[in-house]
């Protein structure tokens, strides 16, 4: 029935966007068709970067809402370092825990696509729905969800070409060691203040997670 | 063993990067009628019991713990943050 249900809030929603989009101008017309498509590094390398600004711009307004770029694409090697060796991240706060790896995507275009292609998981879909039925139901749900897959599904096979990181183990003086089943992570959250979904975090993980 | 909901919760809210003041705020705001009816008391019994490791903290969250004294410290600064009820540890 939940499900049902689920499935029906996301017809109307489909619908309602493309009654939205009728009232675009043309340019945005196109932009929106694209929207059920997944990103190209070349192809769709405009929206990248307009999606990159927008990410930035959004940060700076909302630091409290995410910090993707700034911690994971636009941090330098030294700050990766000082991470990795003290725990400061690229914002210059201490941290009270140190990650195994502190680490970044080479490009706007690798945190863009990767944050595209994980939101449109079946599982991240499924989870988002569900919470959204929830909310609009009036039931108590969480407000937040993590997706993972493995960077080679997300990047292709020249995915470490995308990713960068110095280890903990080192001291922060050596680079990440990536294995071949090394993972993506994204957070979404929904935020309260305009009740829609952001992206909290993206980042490469180098030694892979699976649930016990 | 850890619920799936706590695994949930220590994913989404605990990782990287993750601001114990923003999950007092989520627990104060709409994510409180969730989480308050259930997490206290499981992330009270996976704290005595020891059932948030090092280990799992580092593989699921990449967060690095010299040992579990130390877990312990940084579980009890959060726990210290999100409830009133005392460190069950």
């Amino acid at each position: 029935m939940r499900e049902r249900d689920a499935g029906r809030s996301q017809d109307q929603d489909r619908h309602e966007r493309d009654r939205q989009d009728r009232d675009l101008p043309r340019h945005e017309q196109a932009r929106a068709q694209d929207r059920g498509r997944p990103l190209d590094r070349v192809r769709d390398a405009a929206e990248i970067r307009r999606r990159a600004e927008l990410s930035r711009e959004k940060e700076r307004k909302h630091s409290r809402w995410g910090h993707a770029f700034r911690e994971h694409v636009d941090a330098t090697d030294e700050q990766l370092a000082r991470r990795a060796a003290a725990g400061v991240n690229a914002r210059g706060q201490q941290e009270d825990s140190i990650p195994d790896d502190a680490t970044r995507w080479q490009s706007d275009a690798a945190s863009v696509i990767t944050t595209d292609r994980l939101w449109r998981t079946p599982e991240a879909q499924q989870v988002r729905n569900e919470i959204d039925y929830r909310i609009q139901a009036g039931l108590p749900t969480r407000h937040s969800f993590t997706v993972r897959a493995p960077l080679s599904k997300v990047l292709g096979p020249n995915w470490r070409d995308d990713v960068y990181g110095r280890s903990k183990s080192s001291h922060g003086l050596q680079a990440t060691q990536w294995r071949t089943d090394s993972q993506a992570v994204a957070v979404f959250r929904k935020q309260a203040d305009d009740g829609r979904w952001h992206l909290h975090t993206c980042y490469p993980q180098a030694i892979p997670y699976h649930r016990p | 063993m850890l619920s799936e909901r706590l695994l949930d919760f220590l994913e989404d809210w605990c990782g990287l990067d993750s601001d114990p003041e923003d999950v007092a705020e989520m627990l104060r705001g709409p994510g409180g009628a969730y989480y308050l009816p259930w997490l206290p008391g499981e992330l009270a019994q996976a704290i005595r019991e020891h059932a948030i490791t090092p280990e799992l903290m580092s593989s699921m969250l990449t967060l690095h713990f010299d040992d579990q004294v130390a877990l312990d410290r940084w579980l009890r600064r959060r726990w210290e943050a999100w409830f009133t009820q005392p460190y069950p540890g």
